[in-house]
């Protein structure tokens, strides 16, 4: 192809490119696809509810500053403007009272729900007792509700159902609003509306609120506060990108300025971005293409890993000779740097065999956007780069001891041996297990929401046991059976208390079974004369409540359908959904929970159905085997570039001059990050990639062979630019407050570093002595 | 040992809403006018209200019959009602059994026999507490509020006087029907609370030997 012909080409690919990511381009930001596919009942609860589970979407919103009444009225305020917006699914200030309605619903569905209803309920004997202990409460003041249903619920359902749900604890309120117990804080629960984890739409409902805040609130004393998982998401990505910003803007002047101190030419400048550019372009239309959309991280790690692709010009530059056309250099550099690109892609191709979406993305952007950014480099940057750019090249840096360097292998055993013997003295954990850890949420942030879930009096978060059937019933009678495990266990004293669906919606089988307990009418009537005996009653005393219980027999079921609209629904929410063809109960604890007493009395159900969440634990075990699948991806890997560099390189004592000063920076980097107490994450893993493709483009260039002198001087100049570029770029993200940019800042600069560093004192020895031009 | 109450359990805030009433009562042994006790004048509202909203603490024996239309005969508690202003009230039950109820501002708690206790808002129940406003309101003198929740009717003179409050709110209305209240001079001798379904109790006072 003539030289023109491609560039027609390559402008044709790339306006093709431009226009699918005009067109279809979806930046995806629910982070679901980042999370591994699960294995355990439990992580397959744990990432439903950490997808689509409401208590991910939930903010528990704080006002303060004012007396309670202000903030009382600007609670109420804001419920009312929030509830009307469609960003929210709910936004709540108080749970509702049991309105009359509710009352009446429980009242006339008593014989289903009562969980006293065992078969002697109605026998003489215990409605004669449950009699003259009611008129024993009833003559005092705590009997006083009962005595407005005596004489239609004499055995006391109604209030045998109303004393079971107090183990609920309620929340503090004030004015009619939730508040902290010592008045200053009002505090709202908003449920975003959000198609899985989507941080676009929390975002939005969070500029809702804080709008609505502004709109409403005239004191600029209040303030209003946002804790919950959307706030933290969306904080720290805010704080990401504003640290990135910033820190791209820095790095990118600096970048510059070493370009132009190495080049003096502003034009190269811009050519030198032309490859990444291009590489980032094809790549990003390439994943829309295949997967619909790209996410937000493959996008972000995805450009940290290929720009490395910045270097592939600037060895091109640092090639061309005097009155040399570019092309002419690029053929000479070309094979090196096509074995350092291949190894580098090949590397990541292991990943897209990993199984995990989000790893399959990042492999598939990276190794299209570094060949991508390879072959511009070759065919299109020596086209449109003519003549007469150069004038000069300096190579100054031949004034560095090179040579020295090259005699202290001695030296570098020494030190590397120290390092592996470090290494292997360390017996504390290398990884960071504890994902909390990760969190780019500030400590104060997590801190003001378990205050504020503590003042609210929500339940116990950290410990459930999770219930699973393939049907409401089936659920709801899995439910019942565990649930009588664990009524023992409290009459043991083995767990303070616990709530489950089945107290205000038990299964048909429990409900049927609670009917059959009502005795015949005739029976009923005989009984009840029996009853009274020795009681103040009236002859017809009961007339009401023979007539509700024959009535009660013909008693249609509740199911979750029937409860809408009542207080209970929401009762029922908080612990049983469902998603798709599955239904699942939570039971939730509250106090002291004796785990492995509660563990034995689930271990007679299938672990499938009925299994204990422990949240973090979870999620930590979840995400650990995450980092050691990618972990073996990353091994998997590094056989490949190994086998790749062999079959490339020919004899294994080559293989080992490129891999040694690559292996021994990888190992310094982590002696380092352990020096300094800084336990390994993923981000790690992912800058440990960038250093690898870095050390095998150092090393491949100075392993060069058949190298005359001056072009070795050449290989110096451009290594140094592109490692001091490298150093810039990431030296600048150390510096970052955001502890993911800070990893891979401080990982990437000192590998960079070490990688050129050792690079060079591995390098060989140049075989003819040339004569400089 | 303290539980938390379900805010269904209004039940004890009308028991308090009448020993609101009663504490109301209770302020008024003292007894300031005896010495003018043989004169015959009329009664107003707020001259009533202004008198009886004067007491700081107070305490009075009680004896309490709850009339219950499915019984023979009405059921008899006696015991002691204090009172300290603003807010604080206290009903202690002596027989048939030992119960001791306390109201302060918006919680309203009960002991039994052993001392466990369980506790209840008033914000949880928006009716009941728009009732027991209304009876603060007597107790704070100011006649314009408590007229926002009751519908007034004195009756007598200042020697003999009766009061009927009858609630304006529908919630309020389902639960009580009207309440009475007897008093001499500045003294409440006798509360007649009548359900909604028609049950009534009647709480006597008497002033407590101190």
């Amino acid at each position: 192809m003539k030289p023109r012909t491609k560039i027609i080409f390559w402008i044709g690919i790339l306006f093709i490119a431009f226009l699918i990511i005009i067109f279809r381009l979806r930046v995806e930001t629910d982070i679901g696809l980042f999370l591994p596919r699960s294995s355990s009942p439990q992580e397959q609860f744990l990432i439903n509810q950490f997808r689509q589970g409401p208590g991910s979407k939930l903010l528990i919103i704080s006002l303060q500053g004012a007396d309670s009444k202000t903030l009382a009225r600007l609670s109420k305020s804001l419920t009312h403007k929030l509830k009307n917006d469609s960003a929210f699914i709910k936004v709540l200030n108080s749970e509702d009272s049991i309105t009359v309605q509710t009352e009446k619903f429980l009242f006339s569905n008593r014989y289903l729900l009562s969980p006293t209803l065992y078969p002697e309920r109605f026998s003489p004997q215990s409605l004669h007792d449950i009699l003259s202990e009611t008129l024993g409460r009833i003559v005092l003041s705590r009997g006083f509700l009962e005595k407005r249903y005596l004489d239609r619920d004499p055995s006391g359902e109604f209030m045998s159902i109303l004393r079971s749900w107090i183990e609920t604890p309620l929340l503090n309120k004030k004015h009619g609003v939730w508040f902290s117990a010592d008045g200053t804080h009002a505090f709202l629960v908003a449920e975003i509306f959000a198609e899985g984890l989507n941080l676009n739409q929390f975002e939005n409902a969070i500029h809702i609120i804080d709008d609505s805040f502004n709109d409403l609130n005239h004191n600029i004393s209040v303030s209003l506060r946002m804790v919950g998982p959307p706030a933290f998401a969306v904080a720290s990505r805010e704080s990401i990108r504003r640290d990135a910003t910033k820190l791209s803007i820095i790095a990118t002047c600096l970048v510059i300025g070493i370009i132009y101190l190495f080049y003096r030419s502003i034009t190269l400048i811009f050519l030198c971005l032309i490859p990444l550019l291009c590489g980032i372009l094809i790549s990003v239309s390439a994943i829309v293409l295949i997967f619909g959309s790209i996410h937000g991280i493959t996008l972000a790690f995805g450009i940290v890993i290929i720009g490395v692709a910045i270097d592939y010009p600037l060895h091109l530059f640092s090639h061309i000779k005097a009155n040399e056309h570019p092309s002419e250099a690029m053929d000479r550099i070309w094979p090196t740097l096509r074995l350092g690109v291949l190894t580098t892609a090949l590397g990541f191709v292991s990943m897209i065999f990993s199984g995990f979406d989000g790893l399959i993305q990042l492999a598939a952007f990276t190794v299209c956007g570094l060949v991508t950014a390879a072959l511009v480099t070759r065919h299109i940057l020596p086209n449109i780069t003519g003549f007469s750019f150069f004038k000069y090249l300096p190579t100054r840096v031949e004034a560095l001891p090179f040579e020295a360097l090259m005699k202290s292998k001695i030296l570098f055993y020494v030190f590397l041996a120290g390092v592996i013997t470090f290494l292997g003295f360390q017996r504390n954990e290398l990884w960071e297990n504890d994902i909390a850890k990760l969190s780019p949420v500030p400590d104060s942030q997590l801190a003001l929401d378990r205050q504020m879930r503590e003042e609210l009096n929500l339940p116990n978060v950290s410990y459930w046991v999770i219930v699973k059937g393939k049907s409401e019933q089936s659920a709801l009678r899995w439910t019942e059976s565990v649930a009588d495990e664990f009524q023992a266990l409290k009459n043991q004293g083995a767990i303070s208390g616990f709530d489950a669906v089945t107290k205000y919606l038990p299964s048909f089988e429990k409900q049927a079974q609670r009917i059959k307990t009502l005795p015949s009418i005739e029976q009923l009537k005989e009984n009840l004369r029996i009853a009274k005996k020795g009681l103040p009653f009236r002859e017809n005393a009961f007339e009401g409540f023979i007539q509700e219980v024959s009535s009660a027999k013909k008693s249609e079921f509740l199911t979750s359908e029937r409860m809408r609209g009542t207080l209970l629904e929401a009762q029922i929410n908080k612990l049983f959904y469902h998603q798709e063809n599955l239904w699942f109960s939570m039971i939730s604890f509250k106090g002291s929970v004796d785990k492995k007493l509660v563990a034995r009395a689930i271990s007679s159900f299938p672990s499938e159905n009925v299994f204990v969440l422990e949240p973090r634990k979870t999620s930590n075990i979840l995400i650990n085997r995450y980092r050691d699948r990618a972990l073996l991806f990353f091994g998997w890997g590094c056989l490949i570039i190994v086998l790749t560099l062999r079959v490339a390189l020919r004899q294994w004592v080559a293989v080992g001059r490129v891999l040694i000063p690559i292996i021994g920076s990888v190992l310094t980097v982590i002696a380092v990050l352990i020096t300094a107490k800084i336990p390994l994450s993923l981000f790690h893993l992912v800058s440990l990639l960038l250093v690898i493709g870095l050390g095998i483009d150092y090393a491949l260039f100075l392993n060069h062979k058949l190298m005359l002198k001056e072009e070795r001087s050449k290989i110096h100049h451009a290594l140094i630019v592109c490692n001091l570029s490298t150093v810039t770029v990431f030296g600048t993200l150390a510096f970052s407050t955001t502890p993911v940019l800070r990893a891979i800042g401080t990982t990437v600069v000192i590998g960079a570093f070490l990688c050129l560093l050792f690079s060079l004192i591995f390098a060989s020895k140049p075989k003819m002595i040339d004569n400089p031009v | 040992m303290k539980r938390e109450l379900n805010p269904t359990f209004y039940a004890l805030s009308i028991t308090l809403l009448i020993s609101t009433i009663i504490f109301h009562s209770a302020e008024a042994f003292d007894d300031k006018l005896l010495g003018e006790s043989n004169q015959i004048c009329a009664v107003d509202l707020r001259g009533l209200m202004i008198s009886l909203a004067d007491k700081k603490e107070k305490s009075a024996q009680f004896t309490e019959e709850k009339f219950l239309k499915i019984l023979e005969k009405p059921l008899r508690s006696e015991g002691t009602l204090h009172f300290q202003a603003p807010d604080y009230l206290e009903k202690i039950t002596a027989k048939p059994e030992k119960e001791r109820l306390v109201v302060k501002s918006e919680l309203v708690t009960i002991f039994d026999q052993q001392d466990v206790s369980q506790t209840l808002s008033l914000d949880d129940y928006q009716p009941l507490k728009e009732l027991l406003n209304g009876i603060r309101f007597i107790l704070s003198g100011n006649l314009n509020a408590l007229k926002k929740y009751y519908e007034l009717d004195l009756k007598g003179n200042c020697n003999q006087w009766s009061l009927i409050l009858v609630p304006i709110s529908a919630p309020a209305l389902d639960i009580i029907d009207r309440i009475i209240i007897l008093g001499e001079k500045d003294n409440i001798e006798k509360i007649t609370w009548v359900d909604s379904n028609g049950d009534f109790t009647v709480m006597t006072l008497e002033k407590e030997n101190s």
